[in-house]
């Protein structure tokens, strides 16, 4: 569409004592670079403009989702991968490449399709720095948050820091973080004295049975301790750096948050069994998230969250994924990496419309489920109300087919009903 | 989704098209002058915008960008140079276009924005700006005005019928049915690849698939960040640090980029207003009080408070939090207005559009049949007509004493007496003609409710409009002397409930009453 030139222009002036700012137009910035001047836009003069230097306050940089670990590292962090697997159980190839851990862009990208489901620089650097930020001076402005909403107790104490190296911790790597996160579990369950944090940043945890291959490693953002009379209590905590918007807060974003909570809770509530530690250290049912402030490099805690049905979904989806895994042909991890792309390539799948969020091959299946007459490419409540008619036979239906069956016969009904 | 959307969208994936979703248009368009398109774009993490393009419908856009999206203070400045144009706009008393009140009859000023996520960055400037005190003073007066706008702005697009913050992708979505899932429909390149696309189905479909690679939101394409902006921030910093002359060159890349992307959204939006505005059907009659509405609610919950605190007669004037209201009734009262307004788009646009009406009658709000018996109950010389309605047995939510009205005669309303099923299948139906048993004066095509000719008419009965009632109960609400008033009314003490400074409210309370209208 051809458009307008902008109009001539008119500069709307305050003409009221409240908004006194200085206007002047302005056709180049150094900020900004050139602007079209035809812009009814103001600028401040340019000495005001100058007596705040644009070095003086640099927030730092921030991102949606908190944990980032280098691919090694991340590859090993199964907690990503079950989530894979549970958007989309129902696909093979889902299954293969979540149980295996061959990333679907590799397949993809062995298909020739690029991958756009990678994430921001931008965004990992201000995850990053998030954290990095909560975690400063023993957690202190953490902690201070996490007291007001009461999460722990006023006057909390001790902290340790599980964080790799890279993120900003003392930890050599993810085995040392497991081996000093089972030391720290026996600590809390003993009744010996000696260190007693009450927030510890990244602990990880291996999940006890072989769910996946080669191994279920879970690195949790944090967890707060509350050491009262009657046992000790941890509370599964994880960091998101979006914005906290009261009631308008993303609420997927907010169900993935706790999904995620609830598969910490599940991990750590199998390892303390493992451990002989399930009497003395329990795990809340209720966790809590932190965000961040809209505009400000703040946390804001969300504390209560009820978590008891997510870890019953991680418990039931873990057992599902294991026998979903028993069934998979064997992939050794050293196994040749064209052989591994090729099997998830070969494994059957399932599209479903919420791919598009997550799987890189989406185009691929849809394309696919287009010339197969998927009824699931125009949504699940289509593809409820078709049940096993293909979408080409639907639209024979509607032009007059005879119906074979009993099914298609209600279908029909059902279409002439709803109009 | 309904069965009878399900059964619309498999309609349009047969027709191999977009197909026009009810028989009237029910999103005004508002002229030039009196629509203005907003996109923003923003770096990843980040809430504030990095860039923004301004622009009245069919002009080209003005464009602000800054280098560097994390530095507050550049971020600041953009948004105070964008402030003039929002609130202008707005009639903002500190501009001279004054408005006078609820019922200024000039039109609606809208605000288009490419999707819902650019409607969620108007909550993210709020919180901002609405109490910052950050930076020169001046700046920060007029990052509040622009906070405050922000903020309502964002209210407002959550309340029902609302005709002054317009998604595009929404409307788009309101106005057609596409052959597509819930999921992609929220792109609006894809919509619009499927509306603009002159071809068979594939191409269309291959048109909107390609059109959906190209990121809409107010987050760029992760790809063209890492690929095309990292390294140019990372440089525009550097010389920015060290004072080096390469920082202009460097902002400028940067803007060029942002501009780009911003351009697309902008157009994109462009595009979409102008398939609304061109669609062949009729603008539906109750628009026009969907706009009054509009003007009310523009009036008490923006504009009044934003006069009274330009007088600067010292009084404190409410200032909302972005957070929360923080007040029981506040919030009871704004429940009952937004369930008002549903009401009253439901009643005003349904009694104009036949797809709406068969859309309520789908979904069991209403029923459609035809009138086997009038009689006449009334005594004392009181007409109480009572209609029995042959209709075909489908799920009602109708029920013994509900009220409806009649299609095309909104007065007309009806009591329900009794619902039973015939062994013929059908369901007969007891009405009581409740209002308008004469008929309006002013017309002479309209039977009296008892006339015995009225058997053997088709009759549609729709949910009869219950906005007033509910428009009582958002005043009523506010009222402090009832019992129970101090668990009801009391606002939230204590530590859980203290908001951070940067987003706390200021003054005395919600404006009250008048500001439940």
């Amino acid at each position: 569409m051809a458009l307008r030139p902008a109009p001539p222009v008119t500069l709307p002036s305050p003409c009221s004592s409240v908004l006194r700012y200085r206007p002047i137009p302005v056709r180049w910035c150094p900020y900004i670079g050139r602007l079209n001047h035809s812009t009814p836009i103001f600028a401040r003069a340019p000495d005001e403009a100058n007596a705040r230097s644009v070095s003086a306050f640099t927030r730092p940089v921030d991102s949606e989702h908190s944990t980032f670990l280098p691919s090694m590292d991340e590859k090993r962090d199964t907690r990503r991968r079950f989530e894979q697997w549970a958007r989309n159980p129902a696909c093979e190839a889902n299954t293969i490449s979540a149980v295996h851990g061959i990333p679907m862009a590799e397949v993809a990208h062995s298909e020739g399709v690029s991958s756009v489901m990678g994430q921001s620089p931008f965004a990992i650097a201000r995850g990053l720095t998030f954290e990095r930020s909560l975690f400063r001076n023993d957690a202190a402005e953490l902690r201070s948050a996490l007291e007001e909403n009461g999460v722990l107790p006023a006057g909390s104490h001790g902290f340790s820091d599980l964080r790799l190296r890279r993120n900003g911790g003392p930890i050599r790597d993810l085995d040392a973080a497991r081996e000093e996160t089972i030391e720290l579990l026996r600590m809390m369950g003993s009744e010996r004295g000696g260190l007693r944090p009450t927030i510890v940043a990244s602990p990880t945890v291996l999940i006890p049975s072989g769910v996946m291959l080669p191994e279920a490693l879970l690195v949790i953002d944090l967890i707060a301790v509350d050491y009262a009379a009657q046992g000790v209590k941890i509370t599964v905590g994880e960091i998101k750096t979006y914005p906290d918007r009261g009631g308008h807060t993303d609420s997927h974003e907010l169900a993935t948050a706790r999904a995620q909570s609830g598969v910490y809770v599940h991990a750590l509530r199998m390892v303390l069994r493992q451990l002989g530690l399930d009497d003395s250290v329990m795990v809340a049912d209720h966790g809590f998230l932190v965000l961040s402030r809209p505009g400000f490099n703040k946390p804001s805690v969300r504390a209560g969250e009820d978590l008891r049905y997510q870890a019953w979904r991680a418990q039931r989806g873990f057992v599902q994924l294991e026998a979903a895994a028993e069934r998979l042909p064997s992939l050794e991890n050293k196994a040749d990496p064209d052989r591994r792309i090729r099997a998830v390539h070969e494994a059957a799948t399932d599209y479903d419309s919420s791919c598009v969020s997550f799987c890189d091959r989406a185009q691929i299946c849809f394309r696919a489920a287009v010339e197969a007459g998927n009824p699931a490419i125009l949504g699940h409540d289509v593809a409820r109300f078709l049940g096993n008619i293909p979408l080409g036979r639907a639209m024979e239906l509607m032009e007059g087919a005879d119906c074979r069956d009993a099914a298609e016969e209600d279908l029909v009904r059902r279409l002439s009903e709803g109009t | 989704m309904g069965s009878d959307l399900v059964i619309r969208r498999l309609h349009s994936w047969h027709e191999r098209r977009p197909l026009p979703r009810y028989s009237t248009i029910h999103i005004p368009v508002a002229k030039s002058v009196d629509a203005l398109v907003v996109a923003f774009v923003r770096m990843a993490g980040e809430s504030a915008p990095w860039g923004v393009a301004v622009g009245r419908r069919g002009a080209k856009p003005d464009i602000l960008a800054v280098p560097e999206a994390r530095n507050r203070d550049l971020v600041a400045d953009m948004m105070a140079k964008l402030a003039p144009s929002l609130l202008a706009h707005f009639r903002h008393p500190a501009y001279p276009d004054v408005v006078t009140g609820p019922d200024d009859p000039r039109p609606v000023r809208q605000i288009w924005l490419p999707n819902e996520s650019h409607v969620d960055m108007l909550h993210a400037l709020a919180y901002a700006y609405t109490f910052t005190r950050w930076g020169d003073s001046g700046r920060a007066q007029v990052l509040n005005a622009l906070g405050r706008l922000c903020g309502w702005l964002f209210r407002e697009a959550q309340r029902p019928g609302q005709v002054a913050v317009i998604s595009a992708a929404s409307a788009l979505r309101y106005a057609y049915t596409f052959p597509a899932d819930d999921l992609r429909q929220a792109h609006l390149g894809f919509l619009l690849a499927w509306v603009e696309t002159r071809a068979n189905r594939d191409e269309r479909l291959a048109a909107a698939m390609q059109a959906e690679q190209h990121s809409m939101s107010i987050t760029l394409d992760p790809a063209i960040e890492r690929n095309e902006l990292e390294s140019r921030v990372e440089r525009w910093n550097d010389a920015n640090k060290s004072g080096s002359a390469a920082v202009a060159a460097e902002a400028a890349r940067i803007e060029q980029v942002l501009s780009r992307e911003l351009l697309h959204r902008y157009t994109l939006t462009q595009r979409a207003i102008e398939i609304i505005s061109n669609d062949s059907r009729p603008v539906n009659v109750g628009v026009q009080q969907l706009e009054k509405e509009a003007r009310r609610e523009y009036w008490f919950q923006y504009l009044s408070a934003e006069q009274r605190r330009d007088d600067n007669d010292g009084k404190p004037v409410f200032t909302p939090s972005p957070e929360t209201d923080r007040d029981a009734a506040a919030a009871a009262s704004r429940f009952y207005a937004h369930a008002a307004s549903e009401e009253h788009r439901l009643a005003v646009l349904v009694q104009h559009d036949d797809d709406m009406q068969n859309e309520i009658i789908a979904a069991g709000h209403g029923l459609r049949g035809e009138i086997i018996s009038v009689r006449d109950e009334g005594y004392a010389g009181k007409a109480m007509p009572v209609w029995v309605i042959r209709s075909p047995d489908r799920p009602l939510s109708v029920r013994p004493d509900s009220k409806l009205c009649v299609a095309g005669l909104p007065d007309r309303e009806l009591r329900i007496r009794s619902i039973a099923r015939e062994e013929s299948g059908m369901l007969s139906i007891q009405a009581e003609v409740m209002n308008l048993v004469r008929g309006p004066r002013a017309r002479t095509d309209v039977r009296h409710a008892a006339d015995p000719r009225l058997a053997g008419t088709i009759v549609t009965l729709l949910p009869s409009n219950t906005a007033g009632i509910l428009s009582r109960k958002s005043q009523k609400v506010w009222e402090r002397s009832i019992p129970g008033a101090w668990l009801t009314h009391a606002r939230p003490r204590g530590a859980r409930a203290k908001l951070p400074e940067e987003v706390v409210e200021h003054g005395e309370g919600p404006a009250g009453p008048e500001g439940a209208q």
